[in-house]
């Protein structure tokens, strides 16, 4: 388990460097001029020679590079071209919004997601199978810059439930969060459908229907539990997605996250900023890759012990 | 007698509805007692484990239900009760056990877990008193070290430790009936016999009954203590197992008993079933087995048999059996079964000659993959085929046999020692050269399914050897001749467009022999070929390649763990025990005068049909060690009944005639070979 860890986590290690020096390279590589950008076209070449030494774009990429690290290391990311405030700060500002989004959608999805797939395997050909997959498919085709708009129109616009868009009070976070799950459960809880079908057909579950187990403990105990292993990896990925901010949903919401931070960034140039939210997301993404692989870990014992067959 | 446990009456079993409905299980009737074991026999897809499953109403949902007959345990009627009531009877009353012990373990839970459920669930059985009777269970079922083996998940046991596991999950319920359904058919000879043994003192201890459910005929003489044969759905014959031995009369059974190979049918072709087993899907109007009985009349067609008790409770469904049919005018064919023509000409010269061949994996362990020890999968083994023979390499699961064909093959380097074929050494060829070499020796795999491509059609599979290689002039030629070799193994040219899932297994090894056979090669390297079929296919599948041979002078390496296979098709034959070969011989010396301890166990370990047989199985005590760590001195000492204090110092050297060799210190090297030192 120990050496599966560490193995894990040298891999992340890795790939978080490789995230950082491509993203700084093609910020450095892709054309447009940040200085150009601050002063507008009019400023003097003395001023944007200024200004280009006051950051540092003077100097050679490697050491530009070496600097960028040096920084990292501090959690310094530089300062951000348009408001001038610290790019941490700012991150930092954003990143609760982000992570309560993440997870307020994740627990929905796993609410709908897992009872409808599980209920869809076990009664597989009946009205309730045809219902539940009729939904998902739904939820799949609806794109989330139409379901969200829609939704803001019903339960704001017109029962005036909850708030149209921003971060205030509890109830801002239902809709992004509904909005986001929706898609994302119809995703998951055909995973669920069929990885719940396949263990349902395994001996093992034939095993424990022969010890004379009632069938709740056999769908769920035998059965929801192995059909988790390759549930894990999708819904990793889905929280990585989440993680790195749902551009289009806080976009929609106008929800303060790292999404729309991003969006922001991109905007006005603010390359640092930009630079600061890619890593963010890789991060991220490498972060929930790991926590994949742990819960797998945890869910598996063939992959905790080690050995197989 | 006393009331029957459990009686099964006219039951009928139905898979799917409308036209597609087919009836695996059509009208069974017999009955077991307390302490008797039942058991039934036939092969694959004649009903047997539909029957099983639905005694415990457990048929595929939601297509299988019980469309007729019922199912008395007790006097009570289980096919009448409510589910939650059937739920205190499957476990508790009647529990099973299956064919895959590998799979019917829940992966990610410990088996001390799936031991407690049952008893949480029958007996209310939890905390300290629970942990306590899964520790006494495991104990029962020979689970050394049960403190520790409890927590552990299944995938950290072997194939016989899953299969002991599966019997505590049964035995946890104290059943009256144990279904054992080819509890053994996934297992190697020896961890059989322990676990035939173990079902059997368990039976005695508990006096529950046992269904056993097998298509070995040796195994059902050793256990059961009557016998029903199940052919197509029904019941064609049952009787005790003395007089099923003595005197089958169904003309299924008594073929089953003549397509059994063994050393005595060597210069004959096995008898063979023609045909398949009738789809199920259909009404019957004559006999099931009509089509493909040697001794079949029109009346048989006409008319389906009734179920004829005979004395001594020996009844027979077949019209031969039935004083108030007529019998048939002539006996419409007698078959004897042919000779196979001699072999063509006198062994040719040494055509596969290896050397001291040894292949070893690495063990990887760390972040950094660093190399900390090998598994010696080969170490050392030296074999020789001459031109048109057979050298069988039989061993257990596990031993190297396979990894010895695949490292002769050059698909697996060897580490070290030669592999010469035909003069030419194959270790040092590589690339083109040893590609176009390849035409000369093919390889047959266990699971023919799985050695084809799903989606060409099998006339392209055959086809495609010859491609690769060159050979077989035009299309068109090579068309010809891929028809050529469907009939050459007994499949219709007609087939060459279809796919491989559309075959049965015996025709699908079919097609991988006339892929093999396709680019002319000398040398066949056959991995247990026969061990997925049945009997009746086995014997049609060994016709075969023993018909080949003789036509094409093929030579074969024959890798199996079935001596009677061995007895019946191979000249000489080696013994291999972790990673080496311990005995080597022609096959009747070592068959018939094993040396090493090792091969007496493994022939003593073979269920055999000797009526009555009470032998005495030379019991090897725990498992196959790892490749990785294998004993201090002769790798074998550990298990061996006659181990000497010199065993455990070192490995011991080559002794015996030129003829017969073995590696034991019983035989000193310099006289063994003029002793009979056993």
């Amino acid at each position: 388990m120990l050496s599966y860890l560490t193995q894990r986590l040298a891999g992340a290690v890795l790939v978080v460097f490789g995230v950082i020096s491509i993203v700084f390279l093609l910020i450095h590589l892709i054309p447009g001029d940040p200085v150009e950008i601050m002063l507008g076209e009019a400023a003097s070449a003395t001023d944007r020679e200024a200004l280009r030494v006051a950051l540092g774009l003077d100097q050679p990429v490697m050491l530009q590079f070496t600097h960028y690290l040096h920084g990292l290391l501090q959690l310094d990311l530089g300062t951000s071209l348009q408001s001038r405030r610290s790019v941490t700060d700012l991150l930092l500002e954003r990143l609760p919004a982000t992570l309560l989004l993440a997870g307020v959608t994740l627990a929905v999805t796993l609410a709908m997601a897992l009872p409808l797939g599980v209920f869809a395997a076990v009664r597989r050909g009946s009205p309730w199978d045809d219902g539940a997959m009729t939904f998902s498919m739904l939820g799949v085709s609806i794109p989330n810059f139409w379901l969200g708009p829609l939704l803001i129109l019903v339960f704001s616009l017109w029962l005036g439930w909850f708030p149209v868009s921003g971060r205030e009070g509890v109830g801002s976070v239902v809709l992004p969060a509904l909005t986001l799950s929706t898609g994302l459960a119809a995703v998951l809880s055909r995973m669920v459908r069929s990885s719940m079908l396949e263990v349902l057909g395994e001996d093992y579950i034939r095993t424990a229907r022969a010890k004379g187990l009632p069938p709740h403990r056999v769908i769920f105990h035998h059965g929801l539990r192995n059909a988790l292993l390759p549930v894990i990896t999708l819904l990793g990925l889905q929280l990585g997605a989440l993680l790195g901010g749902a551009v289009i949903t806080e976009t929609v919401f106008s929800w303060p996250g790292i999404g729309l931070l991003t969006i922001e960034a991109i905007q006005s140039r603010d390359y640092p900023v930009v630079q600061a939210c890619v890593l963010l997301i890789s991060v991220g993404y490498v972060l929930v890759n790991l926590l994949t692989d742990i819960a797998y870990a945890w869910a598996d014992p063939r992959i905790r012990l080690g050995g197989g067959g | 007698m006393s009331q029957p446990l459990i009686r099964l009456d006219n039951l009928t079993v139905r898979i799917g509805s409308g036209d597609g409905a087919v009836r695996p299980v059509d009208g069974v009737s017999f009955e077991i007692h307390r302490g008797e074991t039942f058991a039934l026999l036939g092969e694959s897809g004649c009903g047997k484990s539909m029957t099983a499953l639905a005694m415990l109403r457990l048929l595929p949902q939601p297509a299988g239900r019980i469309t007729g007959g019922h199912v008395y345990l007790d006097g009570e009627d289980l096919t009448a009760l409510p589910e939650v009531e059937m739920r205190r009877v499957r476990g508790r009353r009647i529990a099973m056990i299956f064919q895959e012990p590998m799979t019917s373990l829940n992966p990610v839970l410990t088996i001390g877990d799936q031991i407690g459920e049952t008893l949480r669930q029958h007996h209310r059985l939890t905390g300290r008193a629970a942990r306590e009777r899964v520790l006494e269970l495991l104990d029962a079922v020979g689970i050394p070290d049960v403190k520790r083996r409890q927590a552990e998940y299944p995938h950290q046991l072997s194939g016989g430790m899953k299969q002991r596991v599966m019997i505590a999950i049964a035995l946890a319920g104290e059943p009256d009936l144990l279904i054992a359904d080819e509890p053994t058919t996934a297992l190697d000879v020896t961890i059989q016999a322990q676990v035939l043994e173990l079902l059997q003192r368990l039976q005695r201890d508990t006096h529950m009954a046992i269904l056993l459910i097998s298509h070995d005929l040796g195994i059902v003489a050793g256990m059961a203590e009557r016998v029903a044969v199940m052919y197509a759905g029904q019941l064609v014959e049952e009787a005790t197992r003395n007089r099923f031995y003595a005197e089958a009369r169904h003309p299924y059974s008594r073929r089953l008993f003549e397509s059994l190979p063994d050393v005595g049918k060597r210069d004959h072709a096995l008898a063979t079933i023609p045909g398949f087993v009738p789809h199920l899907d259909r009404e019957f109007s004559g006999c099931r087995f009509a089509d493909r009985c040697d001794r079949v009349w029109d009346y048989c067609r006409s008319h389906a048999p009734s179920w004829n008790l005979g004395s001594e409770r020996h009844h027979v469904r077949c019209h031969l059996a039935d004083p108030s049919v007529p019998a048939p005018a002539s006996v419409v064919k007698e078959r004897t079964p042919s000779r196979h023509a001699d072999s063509a000409e006198a062994a040719g010269g040494t055509l596969l000659d290896v050397r001291d061949l040894q292949l070893h994996f690495p063990i990887h362990r760390g972040v950094f993959k660093r190399v900390v020890g090998h598994v010696h999968a080969v170490d050392g083994v030296s074999l020789a085929i001459p031109q048109g023979r057979t050298l069988a390499l039989v061993g257990e699961s596990g031993c190297g046999k396979t990894t010895v064909g695949k490292a002769i093959l050059q698909l697996l380097r060897p580490t070290a020692g030669s592999v010469r074929f035909d003069d030419i050494e194959l270790t040092r060829l590589s690339g083109k050269r040893l590609r176009r070499r390849r035409r000369d020796f093919q390889f047959i795999f266990q699971d023919p399914y799985s050695s084809m491509n799903p989606r060409m059609r099998v006339g392209d599979i055959v086809e495609e050897g010859m491609i690769v290689q060159g050979i077989g002039g035009s299309r068109a030629e090579r068309r010809r001749r891929v028809a050529e070799l469907f009939s050459q193994v007994g499949l219709s040219a007609e087939q060459v467009q279809r796919y491989p899932h559309e075959f049965s297994g015996g025709q699908r090894q079919r097609i991988c022999i006339a892929r093999a056979l396709a680019v002319d090669p000398r040398l066949v390297i056959c991995d247990e070929p026969t061990s997925a079929l049945d009997v009746s296919v086995q014997a049609q599948i060994l016709n075969l390649l023993k018909h080949l041979q003789i036509r094409l002078g093929l030579s074969y390496l024959f890798i199996t763990h079935n001596l009677s296979v061995v007895a019946y098709l191979a000249d000489r034959v080696a013994v291999m025990y972790l990673g080496r070969i311990v005995e080597e011989g022609p096959v009747a010396e070592v068959l018939e005068h094993p040396r090493h301890p090792y091969t007496q166990a493994l022939l003593s370990a073979v269920p055999r049909i000797e009526a009555g047989g009470e032998r005495r199985v030379i019991r090897l005590e725990g498992e196959l060690p790892s490749p990785a760590s294998p004993p201090r001195g002769c790798h074998f000492h550990p298990r061996c009944p006659a181990v000497m204090p010199a065993c455990r110092e070192s490995y011991p050297g080559e002794s015996g005639d030129g003829d017969h060799r073995v590696r034991c210190f019983l035989y000193p090297p310099d006289t063994a070979g003029r002793q009979t030192a056993r």
